[in-house]
């Protein structure tokens, strides 16, 4: 009856390359066109066919502002308990300046949606998942609180909640003992909309940065975008191909 | 002196057994736990099922509606919490709160509510009243799988003497 699902690149498949699906080309040392079957997650029911979710954010455009982190917490229900060093985060904004030039510029960094997810393949017990339509969850379910997914994600994207937690939201589950991150707003997603809680507060009261969707779709405005400006991953050395993309950087 | 030590067995015995019935007495059948009026006018499935199996249900809704994203409102939790909970539940008066009431009744600890929201954020909320079909790989007990149930249990039964 359960329909657990493993992830789509097991650890000793990773390691030895064994896997049918993956046909790794060395181009030169250290490049690699990796091309993977992003179709070994077959459609489920419940998702939109062919889909591929993600976030293209222009850094020359995003500003000093926050919209996007008070959208994302308020929308969750992620509230602070006053203390920095484990206060459950969804989003943040980063600065990061260039040492010689000394120009600075500020971004936000979610969970990346990895095509290949380091915490799905690190997952013990399989609650770290990638959906069909690209967007990496976690099972609270399953989850044990291990937090070796904490210790894999490179974006430092998930959070560990510390404490029981009161009033959560009906669409949005969290308790102590579990990890979790960026949902992609799954919940505004299953509901047939196509925004996030951020890049809607970044349209209205931010700086317009932001935009939603459909990756595989060309005709998509992200798509479009991408395709005539181009946009680049964060750490993309590592080969996991992020749904999220920046631009500017 | 034998006699008289059976004379005390006897005596002993007899006030055991009076002390048995008395305490027998004074007790009256459990009563159920004042149930809160769930605010919509029909289950999602039969009251027996629902009574028997609601645990089944919201399994294998939760394995489809966090993995493959097949959200069924019917027999998702929010969907149970939606009109079995007051708006102005507590956790700490499970009068308030259908589900935890019949689980403290029963001693049955549930984690569900560390986790997900214990009361219905819509306060007008009702879910429909003609609900959906069974829940998916749920197969409805029925009276003839019962009598199937019920033959396996007495020929293993039979077998066992």
């Amino acid at each position: 009856m359960s329909d657990e699902r493993t992830p789509n690149l097991s650890r000793r498949q990773f390691i030895t390359g064994a896997a049918a699906a993956v046909a790794s080309l060395t181009v030169a040392p250290g490049v690699f066109l990796l091309k993977t079957s992003s179709a070994s997650i077959p459609d489920s029911p419940g998702t939109k066919p062919g889909a591929r979710w993600g976030i293209l954010i222009d850094s020359n455009k995003c500003g000093d502002c926050n919209a996007c982190v008070t959208a994302c917490h308020e929308e969750n229900g992620v509230k602070s308990l006053n203390r920095p060093r484990t206060d459950a985060q969804w989003i943040r904004k980063v600065e990061i300046t260039d040492r010689a030039t000394g120009h600075s510029r500020s971004l936000p960094v979610m969970c990346q949606h990895c095509e290949h997810p380091p915490c799905a393949d690190v997952c013990p017990t399989g609650a770290s998942f990638r959906r069909a339509d690209g967007i990496v969850l976690v099972n609270k379910h399953t989850c044990i609180g291990c937090r070796y997914c904490m210790m894999a994600c490179p974006y430092k994207a998930r959070s560990f909640i510390h404490e029981p937690l009161e009033d959560q939201l009906p669409h949005a589950p969290r308790g102590k003992g579990t990890v979790e991150s960026c949902t992609l707003c799954v919940h505004r997603i299953d509901r047939g909309e196509r925004t996030t809680a951020c890049v809607e507060a970044c349209r209205k009261d931010g700086n317009g940065a932001m935009v939603f969707g459909n990756l595989n779709d060309p005709d998509s405005e992200i798509s479009r975008r991408l395709a005539q400006y181009g946009g680049v991953a964060i750490r993309a050395d590592l080969g996991l191909n992020p749904g999220v993309r920046y631009q500017g950087l | 002196m034998p006699r008289r030590i059976v004379h005390v067995r006897l005596m002993l015995a007899g006030l055991l057994l009076a002390a048995a019935a008395l305490l027998l007495a004074g007790c009256s059948p459990v009563e159920a736990p004042q149930m809160m009026e769930a605010r919509g006018d029909q289950c999602v499935e039969p009251v027996e099922v629902i009574r028997r199996d609601h645990m089944t249900i919201l399994k294998a809704e939760k394995d489809r509606a966090v993995n493959l994203g097949v959200r069924n409102p019917d027999h998702s939790i929010r969907g149970c919490v939606n009109c079995h909970v007051s708006p102005t539940a507590s956790r700490d008066d499970p009068a308030t709160h259908f589900c935890l009431n019949c689980h403290t009744f029963t001693a049955v600890r549930m984690d569900c509510f560390q986790c997900h929201a214990d009361k219905p954020a819509n306060e007008d909320y009702r879910h429909a009243l003609n609900p959906h079909g069974p829940a998916h790989g749920f197969q409805l007990a029925d009276s003839k799988s019962l009598a199937r149930d019920m033959e396996a249990i007495l020929a293993l039964e039979g077998q066992e003497q």
